[in-house]
């Protein structure tokens, strides 16, 4: 799974640089986003623009980097295509994450 | 109209192999022009049904097969899938599985147990028979109901 980061100010923007977050590459991509996030910014933003699909097995990758974050730091979710979309909208965990339209947009409202 | 067969293949059990086959269905359901929304309705379906048959029905056995076949009615697009593992549980195929629980802590937040709330919410109609060791799964998805669903 390859990852490529970003950091703006206190922001690390990781672009998740995959078509399909699924059950094939879930466990892959938490290996992934543990080793991209080992540099320890408190605010983190995946950048899902390139992702087409995400099935619950990918869904549940996500909540769990969320989780292995730690309530200190925290994860934001952005540039969601439309499937991926409606998977965090169908399990509510459009409640749990905070979503951005642009990756760009995370950065600007959490400097403020 | 006649059903005409959009899809038949096989796939070993496997998340690869899973993975490679919803791959090559996606292709055959643009090719064949089926709108955007209805396509990702049933490649999660699809995903979510295949996914249990790795996870559950050929857990701790050697990894079987997967059979699969789409057809196009008049009316909706068929999936049909069976495989030879462990039987469906009956309070699965009930509509209305329960999306886990997400009031709890940051850290009790779920990580699966959505599959059967997914399949349920994305297909029109299920229907599942357990014939001779083998398990027929078949999920409807209308085509007129594409703005109903998302």
């Amino acid at each position: 799974m390859q990852l490529s980061s970003q950091t703006h100010n206190e922001t690390q923007i990781v672009y998740v640089d995959a078509v399909r977050i699924d059950a094939a590459s879930a466990i892959q991509f938490k290996d992934a986003m543990r080793a991209e996030t080992a540099t320890g910014a408190q605010h983190v933003v995946l950048n899902l623009s390139g992702v087409k699909f995400v099935d619950s097995s990918g869904l549940g990758a996500i909540v769990a980097t969320m989780k292995h974050l730690g309530d200190a730091r925290q994860l934001d979710l952005a540039g969601l295509t439309p499937d991926v979309d409606k998977v965090f909208r169908l399990t509510r965990m459009d409640t749990i994450f905070c979503i951005h339209k642009f990756a760009k947009d995370a950065v600007r409202r959490h400097a403020s | 109209m006649v059903p005409r067969h959009l899809v038949a293949l096989s796939s070993r059990a496997t998340d690869g192999a899973v993975s490679k086959a919803l791959r090559a269905i996606e292709t055959a359901l643009i090719e064949a022009r089926i709108d955007a929304s209805l396509t990702g309705r049933i490649e999660l379906a699809m995903a979510e049904a295949m996914n249990n048959v790795v996870e559950h029905g050929y857990a701790n056995r050697p990894a079987g097969a997967i059979h699969v076949q789409i057809d196009i009615l008049s009316e909706a697009i068929r999936v049909r899938i069976r495989d030879m593992g462990r039987p469906v549980p009956d309070h699965l195929l009930d509509r209305g599985a329960a999306l886990p629980d997400l009031s709890g802590s940051f850290n009790t937040l779920p990580e699966g147990g959505f599959g059967w709330f997914l399949i349920h919410d994305q297909t029109d109609e299920i229907r599942y028979q357990r014939k001779a060791d083998e398990n027929h799964l078949e999920l409807l998805f209308f085509r007129d109901a594409g703005a109903k669903k998302e």
